[in-house]
């Protein structure tokens, strides 16, 4: 059953994230960001393999164009490293996805990406992969609205 | 589509747009479990998918014959474990009533362990699952079975054993246990196997099964009688005395599960010419 997972997985990700993402460009035009067919090829086929690699699977819509959508009004993001980007962000997400446990919602842990990656990275994709979920959190104060006065330590 | 094998009344030619439908069905599923996420991890999927496709194989034959929709299939298997569900707590209710005044920690805990099986089982996502601990042996497990049916079989079984006990005095039952543990409050021993055991054999001697405590006059006697037969006799008088014994039919299994497992320890002792080890005295280690 496993091969069947890998396999639909691919199958049932690939051509609905290529619609979504194709839609997405006429809402990302307005901050001049705009993913090219072969950018969108990259990005699915980079969703794909970041699901595998994090063991999840998606099967309606994709996290991917909530990151992109997060992410285009950042003053770090420009046509010439938009792509690239989100090929990076979308990987990190699920790394911190799996670190969070079922912690954080999606769109949560995407505006924590974001605030901390605007923040303390000031668009460094290197120190966002290098910063722990309690960065994030409190780059974006989640863990004073989460967690209240308990320490979390991860 | 390995997982198509489970299904052997679908048509052939339904195979293909059965394998998209089921995959939908798991699509709401897993929206369901992500709880607004967007994805949630392959384990679990796979879990939900395991799930998906037990709920369909309760179906009727017919339904697949009649090339009714997986998620029509789906709904009916829903159904069917709804009522099943709903039996379960029934069974429950009269199984408690069965339950045997002894000390045994996995006996009790086990029960009350299944009480929260019914709080925590959601047959709508993991219908295959049994989120309890299933601690105490019966002497003949169910087989080949996944949730609330693992569960129904395990407390008939259960309320079977504990009801052929029930003729029998507790007191007596526990001195039997004594016998044969150390400790049989905290061991993972299960109650009915010696009591049907000591029942049948006395039973063939034409004495009191109720005694459940053989002398050493009663042994010598069991092992003249049981020496001289073949293994197919001694299996064979054996079963007829299970059946004498027995009330009713489910009795009747478990007396026979528990003389088919008590026959080959017997051949072996009667080759040391002794049943002390089988029916002791006392616990000798």
């Amino acid at each position: 059953m496993e091969n069947d997972f890998s396999l639909v997985l691919r199958n049932m990700s690939a051509p609905a994230l290529t619609t979504e993402l194709e839609a997405l460009n006429a809402r990302t035009e307005a901050f001049g960001l705009r993913l090219s067919q072969d950018d969108i090829a990259s990005v699915v086929q980079a969703t794909v393999q970041a699901l595998t690699d994090s063991g999840r699977m998606e099967f309606g819509h994709s996290v991917a164009c909530d990151i992109a959508w997060t992410f285009c009004d950042s003053p770090y993001l420009r046509q010439e490293n938009y792509a690239e980007t989100l090929l990076e962000l979308i990987d990190a997400f699920y790394f911190f996805k799996n670190t969070c446990d079922g912690l954080l919602s999606d769109q949560e842990l995407i505006d924590a990406m974001r605030a901390f990656y605007d923040s303390s990275c000031q668009g460094s994709l290197e120190m966002l992969r290098d910063a722990s979920l309690s960065d994030l959190c409190q780059a974006s104060g989640l863990n004073l609205r989460i967690y209240g006065d308990r320490s979390w330590n991860i | 589509m390995e997982y198509l094998n489970l299904f052997p009344a679908l048509p052939p030619r339904r195979k293909d747009a059965f394998a998209r439908e089921l995959w939908k069905i798991l699509a709401r599923k897993a929206d369901q479990s992500a709880q607004g996420d967007s994805s949630i991890p392959t384990e679990r999927a796979q879990e939900l998918f395991s799930s998906v496709c037990y709920t369909v194989s309760l179906a009727p034959e017919s339904a697949f014959v009649q090339g009714e929709t997986a998620g029509t299939l789906y709904d009916m298997g829903l159904e069917v474990l709804r009522q099943r569900f709903e039996t379960g707590k029934e069974l429950y209710r009269a199984t408690e009533k069965t339950m045997l005044p002894l000390d045994n920690l996995a006996y009790w805990d086990t029960f009350r362990a299944i009480a929260g099986f019914f709080s925590m089982y959601r047959y709508d996502l993991y219908a295959h699952d049994i989120p309890c601990m299933i601690d105490y042996p019966l002497s003949r497990s169910p087989e080949g079975l996944f949730g609330i049916d693992y569960i129904n079989a395990y407390l008939h079984r259960l309320m079977t054993e504990n009801i052929f006990c029930a003729r029998f005095d507790p007191k007596r039952i526990a001195r039997l246990l004594s016998t044969r543990c150390p400790d049989p409050r905290e061991q993972l021993i299960n109650i009915f196997s010696p009591v049907a055991e000591t029942a049948v054999c006395l039973h063939l001697l034409h004495a009191d099964p109720a005694d459940l405590c053989f002398s050493n006059a009663s042994r010598r006697q069991l092992l003249a009688r049981l020496a001289p037969l073949s293994r197919e006799e001694l299996s064979d008088t054996l079963a007829s005395q299970a059946r004498s014994l027995a009330r009713d039919d489910a009795e009747k299994q478990a007396l026979l599960d528990a003389c088919a497992a008590l026959s080959p320890r017997l051949r072996v002792a009667i080759l040391y010419d002794t049943l002390d080890n089988i029916f002791p005295d006392a616990f000798l280690f």
